[in-house]
C-alpha cells in the first residue's frame, strides 16, 4: 500500500526542508510525498519524493506551453482551479495531473461535465486538509459543502481524488488516519478515503486518456 | 453525587503528541481542545464527548473522553492548529481504557540537545531531537535556511557542553 501524502510545499515556500518533511511524514506512516514549487534533486531521502510544478494564475492561452515544459523537468504538473471555464480548459491540457485549491473556485466552479473530463482523462482532484483545520465557522461550513459536492460527483463519475496536508510548517502535517478522520467529516466512506490516499500512484503512472469504444 | 461502581461513566483515554516549539500547560492544552470540539460538534456533543485532560508530561498528553466518541474526540484534536495563539499540531497516537496503559506506550526518551550547527556556510544555534531532527532556536533571522532540518542538511554540527 502507497500511502502518499498529495502537496507539501518545502523551503523556500515553506518553512521546512524537504528532508525533513520526508523523516516527519515516513514517521507519522506516509510511504511517500509530492513536493511542490521546487526543483528535482538527486538525493535519497527516508520516503520517496516526487517534485511537482505547481501553477498558479496561469493564462488559459499559457497553460498548455507551461504544463509541457514542467513535465520535462518535474514527475507531476498541479494546476490551481480558477472558474468553470478555466477548469475545463485545465482539464483539457496534455500533461496536467492535478487540479488543486477547488474550495476557492466560484460556485460551479466544478460542475459535472468538469467531473466527466476529469474521469475520462485521469486528473486528480486535489483536496487539501488545511481549510478544514485553519478555518472556522461560515467559511469551514462553505469548504465542507463544497468538499461534499465533490465525493457526491467523484462517487458518480469516479475520477482520482487527491489528499493532501498543503503543509508549509512542520505544525501543518497530519497522519493518514488523522487525514481520515478530517475527511469522514465531509464523506463517511473510509474505504474511498483509503483509495484517495493512494491515488497519486495511479495518477502518475497513467498510460493516456481513456478512448470511448 | 456518590455513584455504584457499576453505575460509574466508562471512560476512553486518548495518548496525543503535541508539535510545537512550546511547552504548554494542561489548562491551555484543554482550552483548546474545547474551542475545537466546540468549534466542529456544538455544545450539545461536546457534553457527551465531555473531553479532559488528564495529563501532560512535555509533547505528550493523555486526554480524556467518554467511550463511543473517541473518534470525535480525535477528529476534533486533529483540527487543532494552534494553543494559546502558538502554532501546534496535535497528533492522536493510541486510545485505550486505563491510563496506565497509555502511560507505558508513553516513549520515555524524548531528550533534546543543544547545539550548534553550520546551514548553507552561516552557524546558528540549534536544537536537536529524536532521529537527527533539527530545529533553529532563533526564528525568522535566518530568511536563507529552512527552520526545521535534518543532520543530513548541515554542513557542520557540533553539541555545546
Amino acid at each position: 500500500m502507497h500511502v502518499f501524502d498529495g502537496c507539501v510545499f518545502p523551503y523556500p515556500s515553506g518553512t521546512v526542508s524537504i528532508a525533513r518533511y520526508a523523516r516527519e511524514l515516513s514517521s507519522l506512516g506516509f510511504s511517500g510525498c509530492v513536493a511542490a514549487s521546487m526543483a528535482p534533486v538527486n538525493r535519497i531521502y527516508d520516503i520517496p519524493v516526487w517534485t511537482a510544478r505547481y501553477l498558479t494564475e496561469v493564462p488559459a492561452r499559457l497553460l498548455s506551453r507551461e504544463a509541457g515544459r514542467a513535465i520535462q523537468v518535474n514527475d507531476l504538473v498541479y494546476v490551481q482551479a480558477g472558474d468553470a471555464g478555466y477548469n475545463r480548459n485545465i482539464l483539457t491540457t496534455q500533461g496536467v495531473h492535478v487540479m488543486t485549491n477547488l474550495h476557492t473556485t466560484p460556485k460551479d466552479g466544478f460542475d459535472r461535465y468538469c467531473a466527466q473530463l476529469a474521469a475520462e482523462r485521469e486528473i486528480g482532484v486535489d483536496l487539501s486538509v488545511r481549510p478544514l483545520i485553519e478555518l472556522r465557522d461560515g467559511a469551514r461550513q462553505k469548504v465542507i459543502r463544497r468538499y461534499e459536492e465533490i465525493f457526491t460527483l467523484q462517487n458518480r463519475y469516479e475520477f482520482p481524488i487527491v489528499l493532501s496536508s498543503h503543509a508549509a510548517d512542520i505544525t501543518h502535517l497530519k497522519s493518514p488516519r488523522e487525514m481520515i478522520r478530517l475527511f469522514s467529516l465531509v464523506w463517511k466512506d473510509e474505504n474511498l478515503l483509503w483509495e484517495s490516499l493512494e491515488s497519486i500512484c495511479l495518477i502518475k503512472n497513467r498510460t493516456g486518456p481513456v478512448v470511448e469504444i | 453525587m456518590r455513584l455504584r461502581p457499576s453505575m460509574r461513566e466508562n471512560f476512553r483515554y486518548v495518548l496525543v503528541r503535541i508539535t510545537s516549539d512550546s511547552v504548554f500547560e494542561s489548562r491551555d492544552l484543554y482550552r483548546s481542545i474545547a474551542e475545537s470540539v466546540v468549534s466542529l460538534y456544538g455544545d450539545r456533543i461536546t457534553a457527551q464527548i465531555w473531553p479532559s485532560v488528564m495529563q501532560v508530561s512535555g509533547s505528550y498528553a493523555i486526554i480524556r473522553c467518554r467511550r463511543g466518541l473517541e473518534h470525535d474526540l480525535e477528529t476534533a484534536l486533529c483540527a487543532i492548529s494552534q494553543i494559546q495563539g502558538t502554532p501546534a499540531a496535535i497528533h492522536p497516537l493510541r486510545t485505550s481504557g486505563t491510563i496506565r496503559t497509555l502511560k507505558e506506550k508513553m516513549p520515555l526518551c524524548t531528550e533534546k540537545r543543544s547545539a550548534k550547527a553550520v546551514i548553507s556556510g552561516v552557524p546558528c544555534d540549534v536544537v536537536v531531537s529524536m532521529q537527527g531532527r533539527i530545529d533553529l532556536k532563533e526564528k525568522g533571522i535566518y530568511h536563507e535556511i529552512p527552520r526545521y532540518i535534518t543532520e543530513e542538511d548541515t554542513e557542520d554540527l557540533y553539541y555545546d557542553e
